[in-house]
């Protein structure tokens, strides 16, 4: 009999007051199904004027301004955005690369599989606490908040919704998915993009720590649907570091090739490599405009999130401005 | 390369495999779970070479480091490999010299304190060691091979007896110290008590054994330090009475004694005993208060023996307690003339040969009248004293004869040739003789006397003031000068100018006696002949060139003896059982071995003769004084490793060690090995984190 699980412990109080000042923006305009605070290209009821554009004949006269017909003699129709709710879809990798941890447990976690079987706070913790933090964003704003979880499958879906119980829904999600198995994107990618028929928010949750070109066409895909996409890298700072010793025998938690390396020796190499291949990842993000954030395990989630919602929403009300 | 700390360098050796050890078993990795190999397998694959090259730089920089600092303080010397093997060679320099003779308690002498802490260090060696003996009693030799058979060596030392020679330590050290190719670990007893006369000389011959002696641990027995109560004869000269109306055969000896310590005893009794054990003669030998020294005479009445030994009452060096003596026998000395005699007519003919040979007849003496011509082909055996009274007739092949006679002990008496002012003889005579006498030019007119004041010549000195008497009306009217001579010779007698008339011509290279006069005793040079003078200057020259020859038949114990031609192929006997064997004599008249003993010793030649020759072991060789410690750091300095009996084995005295230069070397070598790992080693720390900026 397991203890009945409290979604409360997952959502830190800390990272709620960090997030609380900012809004979660799209980068373009998103078909909502229902109202919200994001703007859409459909025009409704609920309008703001976007434009004027000329009558042609087949028009609604539902739409002709006729203020501008009777200053200049000329046939305009209004044109308005409507504002609607966002779909966010947050895809968490659970390969067992993100069972690694080597920070201690941190007090009052509700914890996930990861973490119970290592004692640790491990990445996919990490991925958990941010995953819980954007779903109450999201939900908190009216927006309809998705979640996969993958590994080499799918191997949890939480439909979109933006009911009340949904944050709930997530959270048992995360804390109870097990986690293993090795990272294929693409599948949760495919898997999501076939259940999501208006332009929304993804957020990929993961390690990265695999070959690049499966992601690489996966966001591809993702961005030609016109969705918008944030890709948050999530390593512990042992991975950053690399602060090991001796000789040893590297074993790959996703069933790769063990590796048997003097690690003061390789240090050096090895953080030259790391380096490398977030460049990589870097350079991926920009060739398909998605958003990139880089999360410490060892550190809170709230400054990174706090300070991706403060440059997308100034980057909003640049645009809304011009 | 050799060390001075054999046991540093072995511990080295075992430090410096700890890191192969470690690199061996950290090679067995410890398993880390890791998110994904893929970075790492890039980063491996990248610097694959570059990784397998460190990791072995840094092992050997870690082993280098290691085994030169433990080689470093090992003390290294280069000289030849030495490797510890484990078994030890123990030589044992064991002192036999006179001073290992000195009584250091009732009944313990100082061979018997080395013979203890001898069989000590052998009773502590381990099975398969060995030991060896070395006796440092001159001439040195190995008493025992090193072997492993301990018990024959504890039975050797046992049955060691000190000896009457000098002690040569250097020499005895250098048959203890090992080939450089010599692999077994070697240590050395230095058992002695280092009393001065041990020492002799040893500080400089030193230099001969300071290289390969490092390859040696040195175990030294400290020095005796008590200063000893002795008393020795350091000499003893024969001399004759002046007084004639005593026997002819009468001897008085002239003994000088020493003494060190407490001086309790007033006097000391003395005897004199012949060959065969006879006392003949006893006296007393007085000591002033506060004085180290003392001289006593005993007078020998009617000997005919020709050899005795003075000695004193046994004290603690009983080996300087005994003097040998010699005198020329009571035998008809065997004198030849060298000259012509003929038909001389008056006494203005009279040749100086003449002369010579009546005043010695009146003597009793009987010269023998030999030809110069036909010096060459004679036997000089059994003759005494040659008077060459016809220099000028000597050829070439005669003036070598008598170089050797004089060279081997006899005594000869020169001078010019009468006929002839010029002296063509010096140009074959000076190189034969070993004097330039070709320096004294040509004989020259000179009217003058004899001096009033004749010098107190050894030769004359029976005659004492009586001489001054006798020169004086001696009238001279030709003359050699003499005064280049002068300063390597002692005068005999002397003319009113101050030059010489006599001189005895000295030569250290020359155990006989060279005697020469300014101008010859013929009448046409001098009025000598006609002069009371005449008579005792002949006789006392044959009599007194004896004397000083037979004090010249003095050998040192354990020297190969040079008695001359006239004693080819002779023996040396003792003139007691006791003392050795016979020595024999080589064709050269060298002896074949080494005197063994000090004493008296018969010379019997070929043709039956018999000749005391005197072996005597120098007293400074017996000297049983004592030595610091301190004085004793020359050789501890010199010789490396080097600790005493009585100090535990890691107590080395500071000062006796002398750090190899290669100790430096290879500790330099060893910091920039570290320095170098240190470096090297980093190359693995992350000098700079790569950062990766955020989108």
């Amino acid at each position: 009999v397991t203890a009945p699980l409290r979604a409360e412990a997952y959502l830190a109080p800390e990272t709620l007051a960090q997030l609380a000042p900012f809004e979660l923006r799209a980068r373009m305009l998103v078909d909502g199904l229902g109202s919200g605070m994001h703007a859409s290209p459909r025009q409704g009821q609920a309008v703001e004027f976007a434009e004027h554009r000329p009558y042609t004949p087949g028009d609604s006269l539902r739409n002709l301004d006729w203020k501008v017909f009777g200053r200049s003699d000329k046939l305009y129709l209004k044109r308005y955005e409507q504002e609607t709710n966002l779909d966010v879809v947050i895809l968490a990798d659970a390969s067992s690369s993100m069972r690694f941890g080597t920070l201690g447990m941190k007090s009052g976690w509700g914890g996930t599989d990861a973490g119970r079987d290592s004692g640790a706070w491990t990445k996919f913790d990490c991925a958990a606490a941010i995953t819980v933090a954007i779903a109450h964003l999201c939900l908190e704003q009216r927006d309809r908040v998705g979640l996969e979880v993958y590994a080499d499958d799918v191997r949890s879906v939480v439909r979109r919704s933006g009911a009340k119980g949904q944050w709930r829904s997530m959270v048992q999600a995360l804390a109870t998915i097990r986690v293993g198995g090795a990272s294929r994107p693409a599948r949760a990618i495919d898997q999501a993009l076939a259940t999501l028929t208006t332009r929304g928010l993804f957020f990929i949750l993961s390690d990265f720590l695999h070959p690049l070109e499966e992601l690489q066409s996966g966001l591809a895909k993702v961005r030609f649907r016109g969705h918008d996409v944030v890709l948050v890298q999530i390593l512990d700072r042992q991975e950053t570091r690399f602060t090991l010793e001796g000789f040893r025998r590297f074993e790959d938690m996703e069933g790769g090739p063990a590796v048997d390396a003097d690690a003061e020796v390789l240090r050096h190499a090895y953080l030259e490599e790391l380096a490398r291949h977030r460049q990589e990842l870097q350079r991926i993000a920009r060739s398909q405009a998605c958003d990139i954030i880089e999360v410490d395990s060892h550190a809170s989630v709230g400054p990174p999130l706090a300070a991706l919602l403060s440059r997308r929403e100034a980057a909003w009300r640049a645009r809304r401005s011009s | 390369m050799n060390f001075l700390h054999p046991g540093l360098a072995m511990a080295a050796v075992m430090v410096a495999a700890l890191p192969v050890l470690l690199h061996l078993l950290l090679r067995r990795p410890r398993t880390t779970a890791w998110p994904s190999t893929l970075l790492l397998q890039r980063a491996i694959d990248r610097m694959r070479r570059r990784r397998n090259m460190d990791r072995w730089l840094l092992l050997v920089l870690r082993v280098a480091a290691l085994l030169l600092l433990g080689l470093g303080m090992a003390g290294p010397f280069v000289s030849g490999d030495n490797v510890d093997q484990g078994a030890r060679r123990l030589w044992i320099v064991i002192d036999d010299g006179a001073t290992s003779a000195e009584r250091i308690g009732a009944s313990d002498r100082s061979i018997d304190r080395s013979v203890r802490q001898a069989i000590t260090l052998v009773d502590g060696l381990a099975e398969g060691d060995q030991a060896g003996v070395v006796m440092a009693g001159r001439p040195v030799r190995v008493l025992v091979q090193p072997t492993a058979d301990l018990q024959r060596v504890r039975r050797a030392l046992q049955e060691l007896e000190p000896r009457a020679v000098p002690t040569d330590l250097p020499a005895a050290l250098t048959l203890a110290i090992p080939a450089s190719e010599d692999p077994v670990r070697t240590e050395a007893l230095l058992a002695t008590g280092w009393r001065r006369g041990a020492m002799r000389g040893g500080e400089a011959a030193l230099a001969t054994v300071t290289d390969g002696a490092r390859r040696v641990r040195w175990i030294a027995m400290p020095p005796i330090d008590r200063t000893a109560d002795n008393r020795g004869i350091v000499g003893a000269a024969v001399e004759r009475f002046v007084n004639q109306a005593l026997d002819p055969r009468d001897r008085s000896i002239r003994i000088s004694l020493a003494r060190t310590g407490a001086r309790p005893m007033a006097e000391d009794d003395l005897r004199v005993a012949l060959p065969s054990g006879e006392v003949i003669a006893q006296g007393q030998a007085p000591w002033p208060a506060d004085a180290d020294g003392t001289m006593s005479t005993i007078t020998v009445r009617q000997s005919e023996s020709g050899a005795a030994t003075v000695s004193l009452s046994s004290d603690a060096q009983p080996l300087d307690d005994t003097i040998p003596v010699i005198w020329e026998a009571n035998q008809q000395p065997r004198v030849w003339l060298v000259g012509r005699s003929g038909d001389e007519v008056g006494l203005e003919r009279t040749s100086a040969s003449t002369w010579i040979l009546r005043a010695i007849e009146s003597s009793g003496l009987v010269p023998q009248m030999v030809d110069p011509a036909s010096l060459a082909l004679r036997s000089a055996k059994g003759v005494d004293v040659i008077l060459v009274g016809r220099p000028d007739l000597v050829d070439s092949a005669g003036w070598a004869w008598l170089g050797r006679f004089v060279d081997d002990g006899g005594a000869m008496l020169l001078m010019p040739a009468a006929d002839q002012p010029e002296q063509a003889w010096f140009v074959d005579a000076s190189r034969p003789l070993r004097v330039d006498l070709t320096s004294c030019g040509s004989a020259r007119a000179w009217t003058g006397r004899l001096a009033a004041t004749q010098p107190r010549s050894a030769l004359l000195s029976i005659l004492g003031a009586e001489v001054d008497q006798l020169a004086e009306p001696v009238q001279v009217t030709r003359r050699l000068d003499l005064t280049s001579l002068a300063e390597t010779s002692e005068p005999v007698l002397r003319f009113e100018d101050g030059s010489p008339a006599m001189l005895m011509i000295g030569d250290r290279a020359r155990s006989g006696t060279l005697l020469m006069l300014a101008m010859p005793p013929d009448l046409g040079w001098t009025d000598l002949p006609l002069k009371p003078l005449m008579v005792p200057l002949m006789q006392e020259t044959v009599r007194a060139a004896m004397s000083m020859t037979a004090s010249h038949r003095r050998l040192h114990v354990s020297q190969i003896a040079s008695l001359g031609p006239s004693a080819a192929e002779g023996v040396l006997l003792p003139a007691m059982e006791s003392m050795g064997s016979a020595v024999e004599i080589d064709q050269d008249g060298r002896s074949r071995s080494p005197v063994p003993t000090p004493g008296l010793w018969k010379l019997r030649r070929k043709d039956g003769s018999e000749t005391w020759y005197a072996v005597e072991l120098d007293p400074a060789d017996a000297d049983i004084g004592s030595i610091d410690r301190a004085d004793l750091l020359p050789w501890a300095q010199a010789l490396g490793d080097w600790r005493w009996t009585d100090e535990p084995e890691t107590g080395v005295e500071t000062g006796s060690r002398m750090e190899s230069p290669w100790t430096w070397l290879l500790l330099t070598i060893a910091l920039l090995c570290l320095l170098v790992e240190t470096r090297w080693s980093r190359r693995g720390s992350p000098r700079r984190t790569p950062q990766v900026q955020s989108a």
